[in-house]
């Protein structure tokens, strides 16, 4: 099959699984549940065969598999299109997307009892948003992706969710919503913007972003405009004080919601900014750096002492995506390239690693009916295969080198620290030092917080829930389980052992995106001489940012 | 003025209407039940639509009446959105025996073709009148009971009201412009040849503007005017809502569109302003009173109360424009709203209607609970409606949004207005705030569906639920996903119906002299 036609395939046949499993009348659980993995493993398989035929060589700007045409038509020649694509930066995502909603039937398997049909439904729904966000081509077509994932999440949670779902998922999608219609505004500023600089109306990203970069909006517009969208993927991400809905979101969802909701939604977050505020709006970027990157620092120290707090596992670990996601911010606003890599490289670890984790504690949570830590104790005995793989995540979340955490944080620990020292705006050097060193910081804590978690857990002496006595005996993981996470954990492996093999398809992408950054920091009419060394480089990265916002305030 | 032969041909469909109104109240006293009226309504609206496709187009038809796209857009619409409301009606409710039901709907569709063909003050204001009266009986044939009566004495004297003010607002038009005619009035204005001084212009021109806003701001509900919206539709029953919903936003906005395009040689800033103040009020105070509703057709006035503020968004930009192409673009995105709104309502009514037949009267939000799945067909169906009023993609709703919001946020950034970009930066954004503030209702609604607190106390009425309201739920959901998937052929229609509402070009295509008034931005200044 033609690769086009395959990914547009990719994304229509989890849509039409979801059709068939809400629309089919009676259908069992054990049904649903099949076709569920049936279409789960398909959607799979083709995007594994799409990342297969992947260009190596693939320039910056173009488009793999690029395929669709026009919806609505604006005016002669603008339209709105449905057109998808992947390149460097969607493609791990959108395989990341397939492989985890694997791993999130398979945890389901024999969780969800009620209106299992309905359930796998949303599910697959929420699998076709997903694909799509990541290979929309339109930025139009990407909000709409983009939004469309809150519909089956909030019932996922409304519906399946433990005591508290209702509020937890009203208080999502409100949340989330609020900040991404100010981000739909912010993208029709960008479209309207090109449209009256160059008379082009256009919703294509790639020509936006073309646009964007000969004829930049004006410092204050950026401003506006960068905020707007920030309101939407700073939520989403979550960054720092916005992450309130997410531990609450994740505690009431399913296995499989939150599975998804870490491993993927909140990389959604992550991907906006740099599909759109780092290439669209780069003086506003460069200016908010400082900022972002503290507000990062924060969430960073913050996710982790209060997941050093917690008496559920399942809260913990939503705290430490908190901590984690701080990370990819962290690396991402260095405006490096080394930052930069790490932060995309960040998004899929942690995408795996606590997408893993999440499912772990479902499978505990479906032995003991806890999540109390308190409750539990030296399970390793009980069940080792479990603790096996908690372990490999673990340590691949707090960053062990040889496994893919490790090449993610310390890429993004670079990043901020060349940044610091090498490309710190002036005025803000001691600043930046010191959020480079704390950041360090938030790796030791990463690693406390999660050792103490299985120590307390999977070692000492053996501490179990009282059980009733007609329950059956807990037994280990089955196959099944472990079907769910073997792929990740090989993963896990791949990532540490070959970071280089993931990272040469991101670099061609991220390459044009730092220069362009970084050429907003450099190219200062005014100080044409002092472009010297790094030291100058600092004088002119303040004196820009600087000018840049008084010409904000007048 | 006399009404020829032509004339009476086209306005044939709106006449057959008529007389089979007529009929039905006549012989409606003869005692026939509610369901043997609904076929008999239902085949006068197929052979008006009929009749309308048949016409001739090369008709001479008089000055009073308008032939143009935006007319024949609003009378199928109002044949469709007819026709959904006499297919819900067929079943007898209570106490009512009464076919007079259809004839006062068919006298409302009839008001609402009435007012997209009016090009005349006179026939204008009888078109509103048309929709207001029928409107009265409506109520009072709503369900029995104190807070009915309530109901339609506060929409009766209210309705009196604002009559009067948009008569006001005419006769001063009149005064200004010594004509009654939609073109000459214009035709005047354009020209400058005004019956009263510099003076006199600057002072009434705003005055008349003001009347008419108020008068029309009554039957659109935009706030201040939208005092009685949620009293009445709480007094009264899901349909009879859902028709106050519907025909009297459609006939207000049109009728606000064009009195807008017949005064726009004398409107100035302070017109735009005006209504940008409205509509930033209208949907604020709409959305947020809307939050803390328990009754849910209350909730739904302040819902539609809410959708008035962001129509007027496009009137602003219309206003705004002038004449520039963008004035188009904000009348069409008015009117896809309008569409699109009209849809989703009807569908929710119809589902509100088709859900009491079975559980007793669905009066609180809270006696939604857990009819998700027990209803899982009605429950889906107001789940689609709620996302696509809330505007969430890819539903109706979405792209109703997406071009006001285009429209407001383009003309904001289009340079050559430094000063005034930034109260469209501001409608803007507070246009999306109040997106996400009404999305707390609507997804309040659906979770109650879907995740009840409690299961709601049932009543279960022995009653077989009526077929009719459930296919008109059926139609309208099936047009919000269709028109969320493939909102191209919506999006012509209605840029065809703002594009040929321009009396000024009509006038021009007839004389060849075609001296065109600069389309610039600042032919208003």
């Amino acid at each position: 099959m033609e690769m086009p036609t395959l990914l547009v395939a990719t994304l229509f046949l989890p849509l039409g699984g979801a059709i068939f499993l809400a629309l089919a009348p009676g259908l069992s659980q054990r049904m649903s549940r099949m076709v569920a993995l049936l279409v789960a493993t398909v959607t799979l398989v083709m995007a594994v065969f799409l990342m297969q035929g992947f260009p190596g060589n693939l320039e910056a700007g173009e488009v793999f598999a690029e395929a669709g045409g026009s919806w609505l038509r604006i005016a002669s020649g603008s339209d709105i299109q449905f057109r998808v694509g992947l390149d460097g930066l969607s493609l791990w995502l959108f395989g990341l997307s397939s492989l985890l909603m694997l791993t999130a039937v398979l945890v389901s398997w024999e969780a969800i009892v009620e209106r299992a049909a309905l359930f796998y439904s949303m599910l697959l729904l929420l699998e076709c948003g997903c694909l799509g966000v990541f290979a929309a081509q339109d930025i139009i077509l990407f909000y709409i992706f983009f939004e469309f994932t809150l519909i089956p999440l909030f019932f996922l949670i409304g519906i399946w969710g433990s005591e508290d779902r209702r509020y937890a998922a009203i208080k999502f999608f409100l949340f989330t919503f609020t900040g991404s219609v100010l981000t739909f505004l912010g993208l029709l500023a960008l479209v309207g913007w090109v449209y009256h600089e160059s008379g082009r109306l256009t919703f294509s990203i790639a020509e936006l972003t073309t646009c964007l970069q000969e004829g930049p909006l004006p410092f204050s517009w950026q401003v506006a405009v960068f905020l707007a969208l920030f309101a939407g993927f700073a939520i989403k991400v979550p960054l720092f004080p916005l992450h309130t809905w997410l531990p609450l979101a994740h505690v009431q969802a399913p296995t499989a919601g939150s599975v998804i909701l870490a491993g993927v939604l909140l990389k959604i977050g992550t991907y906006g900014f740099i599909r759109f505020s780092l290439p669209m709006l780069p003086a506003a970027s460069a200016a908010f750096m400082p900022w972002i990157l503290g507000l990062a620092l924060v969430g960073i120290i913050y996710g982790a002492l209060v997941a050093l707090v917690q008496r559920d596992i399942k809260r913990l670990i939503a705290y430490s995506s908190v901590s984690h996601l701080g990370f990819c911010m962290l690396g991402m606003f260095s405006l490096n390239r080394l930052g930069l890599s790490g932060s995309v490289l960040q998004m899929i670890n942690h995408g795996i690693s606590t997408g893993a984790l999440f499912a772990l504690v479902g499978m505990l949570y479906e032995r003991y009916h806890t999540r109390e830590i308190s409750q539990l104790g030296g399970l390793t005995r009980r069940l080792p295969i479990l603790t096996f793989f908690m372990l490999i995540f673990t340590m691949s979340s707090i960053g062990l080198p040889g496994l893919n955490g490790f090449t993610g944080e310390i890429l993004v620990l670079l990043g901020v620290f060349q940044r610091a020292w090498m490309g710190a705006p002036a005025g803000y050097f001691k600043v930046l030092i010191l959020i480079a060193v704390l950041s360090v910081f938030g790796v030791v804590l990463g690693a406390w917080y999660m050792l103490w978690l299985v120590q307390r857990v999977f070692f000492g002496p053996l501490k179990e829930p009282p059980r009733t006595t007609d329950e059956q005996t807990i037994t280990d993981l089955n196959f099944r389980e472990i079907l769910a996470l073997a792929p990740l954990s090989l993963m896990v492996l791949w990532i540490g052992l070959q970071p280089s093999f993931f990272l040469r398809h991101i670099d061609p992408f991220l390459a044009p995106v730092v220069s362009i950054v970084q050429q907003n920091i450099d190219n200062d009419d005014t100080e044409p001489d002092r472009i010297a060394d790094h030291t100058s480089q600092v004088e002119v990265d303040n004196l820009r940012n600087r000018n840049a916002f008084s010409q904000g305030d007048s | 003025m006399g009404i020829s032969f032509d004339t009476f041909l086209f306005l044939f469909p709106e006449a057959i209407l008529v007389v089979t109104a007529a009929a039905i109240y006549v012989l409606g006293a003869a005692g026939l039940s509610r369901a043997r009226w609904m076929p008999v309504a239902f085949s006068a609206l197929l052979l008006a639509a009929w009749c309308a496709i048949r016409q001739p187009t090369d008709l001479a038809v008089g000055e009073a009446v308008l032939v143009d796209g935006l007319g024949q857009g609003i009378r199928w619409v109002a044949i469709l959105v007819g026709a959904l409301f006499v297919i819900m009606s067929g079943r007898e409710e209570g106490h009512q025996l009464t076919g007079e039901i259809f004839g006062s709907l068919l006298l409302i569709v009839v008001g609402t073709m009435l007012v997209g063909l009016a090009g005349d003050l006179v026939l204008l204001f009888l078109a509103l009148e048309l929709i207001s009266i029928p409107t009265y009986v409506l109520l009072f044939l709503g369900s029995p009971g104190r807070a009915s009566v309530e109901a339609t004495t506060k929409y009766f004297f209210l309705s009196i009201f604002s009559s009067c003010m948009l008569l006001y607002g005419f006769s001063l038009l009149y005064g200004l412009a010594g004509s009654t005619s939609l073109a000459q009035i214009y035709g005047t204005l354009a020209a400058g040849q005004l019956a009263v001084g510099e003076v006199g212009q600057s002072l009434l021109t705003p005055l008349a503007f003001v009347m008419i806003l108020a008068g029309i701001g009554f039957k659109i509900a935009a706030v201040p005017f939208h005092f009685y919206a949620p009293d009445v539709y709480q007094g009264t029953t899901s349909l009879n809502a859902g028709i106050l919903a519907v025909f009297p936003k459609i006939a207000g906005m049109v009728a606000l569109m064009r009195l807008i395009l017949v005064m726009s040689p004398v409107l100035g800033f302070w017109s735009w302003q005006t209504v940008m103040l409205l509509s930033l009020l209208t949907m604020t105070l709409g959305n947020v009173a809307a939050l803390w509703q328990t009754n849910i057709r209350r909730l739904l006035a302040y819902s539609s109360i809410a959708h008035t503020g962001y129509m007027l968004m496009g009137l602003v930009v219309a206003l705004f424009s002038s004449r520039d192409v963008s004035a188009d673009e904000g009348f069409s995105a008015m009117l896809l709203y309008l569409v699109v709104y009209a849809i989703a309502s009807i569908g929710t009514f119809a589902a509100l209607g088709w859900l009491a037949d079975s559980q007793g009267v669905v009066d609180r939000v809270s006696s939604l609970a857990g009819i998700g799945f027990r209803r899982p067909a009605a429950a889906a169906c107001v789940a689609i409606f709620m996302f696509s009023l809330a505007g969430i993609p890819p539903l109706a709703g979405f792209w109703g949004k997406f071009f006001l919001f285009w429209n407001t946020i383009s003309l904001g950034l289009s340079a050559s207005f430094s000063s005034m970009s930034f109260c469209f930066i501001i409608l803007a954004v507070v246009g999306v705030l109040n997106a996400a503030i009404g999305m707390g209702y609507y997804l309040r609604i659906i979770a109650i569906m879907y995740f009840p607190a409690e299961e709601a106390e049932q009543k279960q009425i022995h009653s077989s639920p009526y077929w009719g309201s459930a296919l008109a739920m059926l139609i309208c959901a099936a047009l919000v996903l269709a028109v969320g998937i493939g909102p191209g052929r919506l999006m012509r229609e209605t840029r065809d119906m703002a594009r040929s509402a321009w009396i000024e070009r009509a006038a021009e295509e007839n004389s060849d002299a075609g001296v065109l008034i600069s389309r610039s931005f600042t032919s208003t200044k």
